[in-house]
């Protein structure tokens, strides 16, 4: 509960700062029942249920791509994520990932990527192993040049 | 340009950590990764299920050898392996009917035994306190109908226990299930800290009689299509390559070469090499060996030369002789042989037999040579020649090699063979060395056109008789991108050939063996319907008058899930 308070809070404090033109602010939310706020190049998420996880997204690569005619932005970066569920003690994920991203309306953006994802996880013993995950995102971007 | 080539980079990236990787979980957004984690986590017994698990901590390991003690085969006709309907989550899962179960995730099987009435039951396995195990089985193999040879995996156990309780005034026993996957079990845990999973991946011999159980290594596999008994009860074959129980394959080689002809002795599970150091003799070829009941053994030797025979037992007529020593019989242009058989033992394992294309004799090629070995107290090694056999079919000594063993006879040999036009089945009277019966089927009788169709289209036969053959066919069928398979029963002595069968709508499973005929004839398969795509068990009645009927068909599984190893028990 604490941790979902804390994370609206960093939103609400985000969103107060929309007006700064310097910087390209944007905040939405995953379609597996999530929320982040992206700043340039960082993005903040939480995805709730159970599990939890609240984490970090670096975008260090977008570019500009055209895919039948149409104009995408490339991106691709890397993840990390606190996990947090009533079976664990604790639990990190993290990967790296790349998709790509659309305007669908105005400055709302549809993105979609594929990641290669590594978690940790504790219960009784560590438990650790490799995988894939798609996230699909939907952003409303207020500030910046998006 | 630059970013193409990114995504060519991002995804062969992946590609690699595909295939280096233990396990490999799929999620639909970050969360649902992480969820399939936590589940596999759960599977093995690291992560608690329920924040009530995980508030009483985790269960204490158990001090537990898991030694499989006992398979429960009562009233079991046929056994077969399927998709095992229990997972740990439920302890007391439902037996009857679990293979109708739905689950196609299943990918871990386990045997089933059909009963006598047709009852489906999963086999529960047991230890020596009545425990019931968690397997992954790969493979049944029948030996005889004294035992089977199994390879399994134990995942885990359910160790019952039983506690009185007052109810009511009254005193009741209640008997629990606790399930414990084997990285609970303190044994299994070695000493660097890690699960040794391979302590649990195991051969066994099961007894049919009572299901009792027997632990050893170099067992016969799926990869053995040929496996002879003696009358002292021991079995012989090939250390073959296991198709399905991958892990066997890691040992071979180190203590006992591939290849090589085994005598398992099924009073102490000993296993003793008893090819000739060096040989290997191909698994695959049904007749590379024969063994005869005194355990009188000769083989092709694919890294020697020709044929090698030997006495492998002293017990033969109570003498008291050892013979360590192996014998070549020459094959080619020694001795007169130009070529010959493999050899072969007769259908009473009385003796072992060479026949030979010979160049001697008035009628030159078409001389075949029938030669008995004999190896008991009185002749030693001594090959008898039972005579030459005089003039037969220039057909049955040319390229006598490539004939097929139909069936043998006490006194006779009858052979498949085949030629670009047609499928003879000669007849070999051994004791008065003539060729006593020869019949032939054009392949345009099976609806095949030429030898190559020929060798798609004949899947296989069984030997109901040293009289009956039964043969699968498989030709083109009426619709469009189906075969047609039909069973022809021969009768190569009455010179008969009766269509009994014939399906486009079933698809046999082409597996080994691919079918067994029941103590009354009928034809029992393994079979998928094209139309509802349902894994069935047929039992086919034979019918010439009507062989499309499909009242010729007997369901005594409809499912949706493959079955495996299908054996008749008795």
């Amino acid at each position: 509960m604490i941790k979902k308070l804390i994370f609206l809070l960093i939103l609400t404090l985000l969103i107060s700062t929309t007006y700064v033109e310097s910087l390209q602010i944007g905040f939405g939310w995953t379609l597996d029942t999530g929320l982040h706020i992206r700043v340039n190049k960082f993005e903040l998420q939480g995805v709730f249920g159970e599990p939890s996880i609240y984490g970090l997204r670096f975008y260090p690569i977008n570019k500009g791509v055209n895919i039948i005619g149409k104009e995408f932005n490339f991106y691709s970066g890397v993840e990390a994520n606190y996990v947090s569920s009533e079976v664990l003690d604790w639990g990190y994920t993290a990967g790296i990932f790349a998709g790509l991203d659309k305007a669908i309306f105005k400055k709302l953006h549809l993105s979609l990527d594929l990641g290669v994802f590594f978690s940790t996880v504790k219960g009784w013993e560590e438990f650790s192993d490799w995988g894939a995950a798609i996230n699909t995102k939907l952003t409303w971007y207020i500030g910046g040049k998006k | 340009m630059k970013n193409k080539l990114l995504i060519i980079i991002f995804t062969i990236t992946s590609l690699f950590f595909v295939s280096h990787i233990y396990s490999f979980q799929f999620g639909v957004g970050t969360r649902g990764f992480v969820k399939k984690v936590i589940e596999k986590g759960q599977e093995e017994g690291k992560i608690p299920k329920t924040k009530e698990e995980k508030e009483k901590g985790k269960p204490n390991t158990i001090n537990y050898t898991g030694k499989l003690d006992k398979l429960d085969l009562s009233q079991a006709k046929y056994l077969f392996l399927a998709p095992k309907s229990t997972s740990t989550t439920s302890p007391s899962p439902s037996i009857k009917g679990a293979i109708y179960k739905a689950d196609m995730t299943q990918t871990e099987k386990t045997v089933f035994k059909m009963k006598e009435n047709g009852d489906i039951e999963e086999v529960n396995l047991y230890d020596e306190q009545g425990n019931r195990f968690d397997v992954n089985v790969y493979y049944i193999v029948k030996l005889s109908t004294e035992f089977i040879s199994v390879a399994l995996e134990i995942k885990g156990v359910w160790i019952v226990t039983t506690t009185t309780q007052v109810v009511n005034g009254s005193t009741q026993v209640v008997t629990t299930e606790q399930y414990f996957p084997v990285s609970q079990w303190q044994t299994s845990v070695s000493t660097m800290g890690w699960v040794d999973y391979s302590q649990y991946q195991k051969q066994y011999l099961v007894r049919l009689e009572d299901g009792a159980v027997f632990e050893g290594r170099y067992l016969p596999n799926d990869g053995n299509k040929k496996i002879y008994q003696d009358m002292y009860g021991n079995y012989y074959y090939i250390l073959a390559w296991s198709n399905s129980a991958w892990w066997l394959n890691y040992g071979y080689g180190t203590e006992i070469q591939q290849g090589s002809l085994l005598k398992l002795n099924t009073k102490d599970m000993s296993v003793q090499v008893v090819s000739a150091q060096g040989d290997t003799i191909p698994s695959y070829d049904v007749e590379a060996f024969a063994v005869d009941k005194y355990g009188n053994l000769a083989y092709l030797s694919m890294s020697g030369s020709g044929y090698k025979y030997r006495k492998t037992t002293a017990t033969v007529d109570s003498s008291s002789i050892e013979h360590q020593g192996f014998f070549n019989y020459p094959i080619g242009s020694s001795n007169y042989a130009v070529d010959g058989l493999l050899p072969i033992v007769d259908i009473n394992c009385d003796g072992i037999y060479f026949v030979d294309r010979v160049s001697e004799g008035e009628y030159g090629l078409k001389n075949l040579r029938v030669r008995k070995l004999e190896c008991n107290y009185n002749t030693g090694y001594e090959i008898k020649i039972t005579s030459n056999v005089d003039s037969v079919y220039y057909e049955i000594v040319n390229s006598l090699s490539y004939a097929k063993i139909l069936s043998i006879g006490d006194k006779e040999i009858s052979l498949l063979k085949t030629t670009s036009e047609k499928i003879i089945f000669p007849t070999i009277d051994l004791v008065n060395a003539t060729t006593s019966y020869y019949y032939e089927v054009n392949y345009s009788t099976f609806g095949l056109v030429d030898y190559n169709n020929f060798s798609n289209g004949f899947l296989g036969y069984q030997v109901v008789s040293s009289t009956e053959v039964y043969v699968l066919i498989k030709t083109q069928g009426q619709q469009s991108g189906r075969y047609k398979y039909t069973f022809y029963a021969i009768y190569p002595k009455e010179e008969r050939i009766e269509k009994v069968f014939y399906t486009e709508k079933y698809e046999p499973s082409q597996g080994w063996p691919l079918f067994s005929v029941d103590e009354n004839g009928n034809i029992i398969i393994t079979a998928t319907d094209l139309d509802t795509g349902t894994k069935n068990v047929l039992k086919i009645t034979p019918n010439p008058s009507d062989p499309g009927n499909t009242n010729n068909i007997t369901f005594l599984q409809q499912g949706n899930v493959e079955i495996y190893y299908l054996v008749r028990v008795y």
